[in-house]
């Protein structure tokens, strides 16, 4: 993309000054800087949307007061720390306390080089992609280490440990259970991951159910990979219920206790920026990233119809065993049913691969994510450890030879070619 | 463009394993090793060799430099004491320090090292290193494993209560 980009400026008679080597730099600033603005964005909304989800699974308005619906209480919040007092402890490293933060929001930043947003859209298309993804979401763990010793306090120390261990736990079962994914199609490219989920098939191969050609559904293991995938993700972004490393019922705030401002605001920065690498990681090597479920205009039709239909069971239900009417899926799915089937061309835009299908589906993991964070307790130390090395361990290593002795029944690979 | 990022990469290796080496603060010089480290990812990058920066980066960062910070921060008590290093049996050290610095100096001077410098000269090796792993070299790469697992039993036993 670096390269259509300078090409394209090149074009232009007064950019031509730049020459090549200036036009690829200035492509390379501008790709950071949208992406940069692309991380910002999205800490800012995601805050307001996990303050809202939590406050309607709660059954609290959440924030109201700034903007309407409380829309701008996160812009507002990211004002305050922005003009707040710069507080670094007296005893604390000073050169390791600055730069902490900033190794944790790096490694988190430049994760998202290697995502492929559109067939064509990817800052850089590389044939180790998603291997790059993982090395990198690696380095976060030093920067939490630093910014945790640096403190001199012993709750962060405690807390910087214990992200330590769970980090390097759990980057086992992730990279297993993506492995998974990778012995299917043989490429650690995300482009050519995505690429070969297209279509629609039958599911695992064999039962006669119509469903995209993605890798969840491509086998059984992979469909557990899927879940093991999503679970140890979780913990290594220190997510709730994986969060003991700012656990604030026994650590204040674990690692971040000591920071404050514009250090503070970095933190949540990467956190929501490696929730968001999380999602669309996810997203792109079992969901079939850009990839449209649907492979042409009839398929748009019927399954919007589908959903349309599913949405209309539900509502009945809800209203049957809650006595609740909530409309709002039922209209939104009807709509959409009947304009696929008025205009063809909306049904084809629906088909058409794209940002729409990418955006839609990180969206659904990030809110899976919420969903996990205000349901389920957060685990001890102990059971953390017990859950990544006694069991998703065990299953990711299941998993990986379940897809090679699968691949080899099915015929999909030859081990003697 | 692509030689002066080599440079400032280079700069950045020296730069930082020269912390590593001299910093009288031990934590400085395992937090500086993090830069030397990714600098050193950013060279096998030039050379053409990309499994081995990401790699480098995983294991490197993510297995080593982890277990050098466990190590300090659990052996020494630091919220006491204060932890430097300092050079200790000088003349054996220059020995050993010498005779890897001769080998790494023939081996630089008798190697052609092609750079590469733009991305269109880039050519991935992922795949004729997965090839040659799961081809040619298959025994060894299951010998190396089985090593690996025998290692890791061996720590879960040693770290284990009732020996």
């Amino acid at each position: 993309m670096i390269d259509a980009i300078a090409s394209w400026m090149l074009q232009f008679g007064a950019l031509n000054w730049l020459g090549e080597t200036g036009a690829s730099l200035v492509a390379v600033a501008l790709v950071g800087i949208t992406l940069f603005i692309f991380v910002a964005a999205n800490a800012i909304v995601l805050v307001y949307v996990e303050r809202k989800v939590s406050a309607f699974m709660q059954v609290r308005l959440g924030p109201m007061r700034v903007g309407p619906m409380g829309t701008l209480q996160t812009v507002a919040d990211a004002l305050k720390l922005l003009v707040k007092e710069d507080i670094i402890p007296q005893f604390a490293d000073k050169v390791l306390f600055r730069v902490g933060p900033w190794v944790i929001l790096i490694s988190a930043f430049v994760a998202f080089a290697a995502i492929p947003f559109s067939p064509t859209w990817v800052p850089a298309d590389m044939s180790i992609g998603l291997f790059y993804v993982l090395s990198v979401s690696s380095v976060v763990v030093i920067g939490i280490v630093m910014s945790g010793w640096a403190s001199n306090n012993k709750w962060s120390l405690y807390g910087a440990m214990r992200s330590a261990a769970q980090i390097v736990s759990y980057e086992i079962p992730v990279g297993l259970s993506l492995l998974a994914a990778v012995a299917v199609v043989g490429t650690l490219n995300l482009q050519e991951l995505i690429q070969a989920q297209a279509g629609v098939g039958n599911l695992f191969h064999w039962i006669p159910i119509p469903v995209p050609n993605w890798f969840i559904f491509n086998n059984p293991f992979l469909f557990i990979a899927a879940f093991v995938y999503l679970i140890a993700a979780t913990a290594e972004v220190n997510r709730t219920p994986f969060d003991i490393p700012e656990a604030e019922s026994e650590l204040v705030a674990g690692f971040m206790t000591e920071f404050s401002g514009i250090r503070w605001a970095l933190f949540f920065l990467s956190e929501y920026a490696n929730a968001a690498v999380v999602a669309l990681l996810t997203a792109i090597v079992f969901l079939g990233g850009w990839q449209s479920p649907f492979p042409d205009i009839q398929g748009a039709r019927i399954g919007m119809s589908v959903l349309a239909v599913l949405a209309i069971i539900w509502t009945f239900y809800v209203k049957v065993k809650a006595n609740r009417l909530s409309i709002y899926p039922l209209a939104v799915t009807v709509v959409l049913a009947v304009l696929a089937w008025l205009f063809p061309a909306f049904a084809q835009w629906l088909a058409n691969p794209g940002l729409l299908w990418i955006a839609i589906k990180g969206g659904t993991i990030i809110f899976m994510l919420m969903w996990f964070r205000w349901t389920f307790p957060r685990l001890r130390v102990d059971q953390l450890m017990y859950v990544s090395w006694k069991v998703l361990l065990p299953l990711a290593m299941i998993n990986l030879a379940g897809v090679a002795i699968w691949m080899w029944l099915t015929g999909a690979i030859n081990l003697v070619g | 463009m692509g030689e002066v990022i080599f440079w400032v990469i280079w700069a950045l290796v020296a730069v930082s394993a020269m912390v590593v080496a001299f910093s009288k603060n031990l934590v400085y010089s395992v937090f500086s090793l993090l830069a030397t480290f990714i600098g050193v990812a950013g060279i096998y990058i030039f050379l053409n060799a990309d499994f081995l920066a990401v790699t480098q980066i995983v294991i490197y960062v993510g297995g080593i430099l982890v277990l050098l910070v466990f190590g300090i921060m659990l052996t020494n008590r630091i919220v006491v004491a204060k932890i430097t290093q300092s050079s200790l049996q000088r003349t054996t050290g220059l020995v050993v320090v010498g005779a890897i610095f001769l080998v790494l100096v023939l081996t630089l001077l008798n190697q052609t090292w092609p750079l590469a410098t733009s991305a269109a000269e880039f050519d991935s090796t992922v795949n004729n290193i997965g090839e040659l792993l799961f081809g040619d070299y298959l025994i060894l790469f299951e010998v190396a494993s089985v090593l690996l697992l025998g290692a890791l039993i061996g720590a879960a036993t040693l770290a284990r209560k009732e020996l």
